[in-house]
């Protein structure tokens, strides 16, 4: 079941952008197998960052819907369809978080998962295949604010404010230590667009 | 802004932040490739966390998704403008009149209108009086009863179309989705054919609807190509040729 084919996923880029061109160009059979390719990871992605399993799902099935509905908006140039879907994938969940909460529930929220080290959480089960331990690898090479920022913004979905409010220090350093967290991450995981 | 490009990628930037960035980004080369590093650098990160659990109903989850794209058109690729690198499809495809009627068109036309406009409240009779009678004159080959469209869409999505009519002996050209080009940079069109390439006339780099009545006769012409070509235009074309459209027979 594509649940379980992340690896496949991480492994056929080039098989996934072909048929990501294939969608592009409306051809409905190359939609299929881009589902059984990808839906698991974005599931799974999806599930890490909304916690509920019904709601994942939802935000699964929206995610692809929108990659057959905008394929014509990728740009192999761009990157590759794995970052698209994924980012997209990123986007919808973290939507999907934000309108669930009032904003008064997100900064407790906030101040609860910063006070939880989130990033124990995150690397206790990114132990299992060589991929995960080569991020988990680079994540620990990052220096604390920089992983603490894209744990909180990444996989908690956190705006620059709420991470800011998280970690009391101004949105200017959260926005700069991102971006030095993002490059620094590039360059470990050997990352070329 | 360029330090925004992290918080922009991890969706962490509010809707005002977001709307700035991509304005910059829209002229900013060096951060749009940043961004597309970063966004494989965040697909790395999501693949790695992806809990490894199924849906509640796999089976049902995907037969869901796959009658919701059974009934979802897909959109037309935006006009975007970024530096994409443009392969014309290989064949050009001939469309019936008719699809003059689409809103593309009418939508280029009404936005030259507008730029025609703008330009004559510039206050030069000249100009004025030109734009007008182009105006008329692009209306004339729209409307002859022996126009034929002849339309090629570009790998960037960009969509490039000539209506020529022969009895008028004259073409225009439409396009929609160009990309905008560095400053210094206009796209030239060609007439092609068996007497080699003549000019057709030059268009602005930064529009990406373009409506333009072509310079000279259609007579003796067998393509239409376009090419990228150093403001105020070539004497002959420059490879690549972006796009050559068969005119109609």
């Amino acid at each position: 079941m594509a649940h379980s084919d992340s690896a496949d996923f991480a492994s056929t880029p080039d098989d996934l952008d072909k048929l990501m061109a294939r969608v592009a160009g409306g051809d409905r059979n190359a939609f299929e197998p881009l589902y059984d390719l990808v839906s698991g990871p974005v599931f799974g992605l999806a599930l890490r960052i909304v916690r509920d399993a019904a709601q994942s799902e939802e935000v699964m099935q929206d995610v692809m819907v929108e990659v057959w509905r905008t394929a014509g908006r990728f740009r192999p140039q761009r990157g590759n369809a794995r970052a698209w879907i994924m980012t997209v994938a990123h986007r919808r969940s973290v939507d999907r978080v934000r309108s669930a909460q009032s904003s008064a529930d997100r900064e407790v929220r906030a101040a609860r998962l910063g006070a939880e080290r989130p990033f124990d959480e995150v690397s206790e089960r990114v132990e299992q295949r060589m991929e995960q331990r080569r991020v988990h690898g680079c994540l620990q090479r990052l220096t604390e604010i920089q992983r603490t920022s894209v744990v909180l913004a990444y996989y908690n979905g956190l705006t620059c404010a709420e991470v800011a409010q998280t970690l009391s220090v101004p949105q200017s350093t959260v926005r700069t230590r991102l971006r030095d967290a993002l490059i620094r991450l590039r360059d470990c995981l050997g990352v070329a667009s | 802004m360029h330090t925004a490009a992290g918080a922009y990628v991890v969706h962490a930037l509010s809707d005002r932040d977001r709307e700035l960035f991509e304005r910059h980004m829209e002229h900013c080369e060096p951060c749009r490739r940043e961004v597309a590093e970063m966004e494989a650098t965040t697909a790395e990160l999501g693949v790695a966390a992806a809990v490894a659990a199924a849906p509640p109903d796999p089976a049902a989850a995907k037969s869901e998704v796959l009658r919701r794209i059974a009934s979802t058109r897909q959109q037309r690729p935006p006009r975007v403008r970024q530096p994409v690198r443009w392969f014309p499809r290989r064949s050009a495809r001939l469309v019936p009149a008719a699809a003059l009627a689409a809103a593309a068109t009418f939508g280029g036309l009404a936005a030259w209108q507008h730029q025609e406009a703008l330009a004559a409240r510039s206050g030069q009779h000249a100009a004025q009086h030109q734009a007008a009678s182009r105006q008329a004159a692009i209306a004339d080959v729209l409307s002859a009863p022996d126009t034929k469209l002849s339309a090629q869409r570009l790998s960037d999505g960009a969509v490039a179309t000539v209506a020529a009519s022969r009895s008028r002996d004259a073409a225009v050209f439409i396009a929609d989705g160009l990309r905008t080009l560095p400053k210094g940079h206009e796209y030239q069109i060609w007439f092609t054919g068996s007497g080699g390439p003549r000019s057709a006339g030059l268009l602005p780099g930064n529009d990406t609807q373009q409506l333009s009545l072509l310079n000279g006769p259609v007579a003796g012409a067998k393509d239409v190509a376009v090419t990228i070509e150093p403001a105020g235009g070539s004497q002959q074309p420059t490879p690549p040729l972006l796009a050559t459209i068969r005119l109609p027979s």
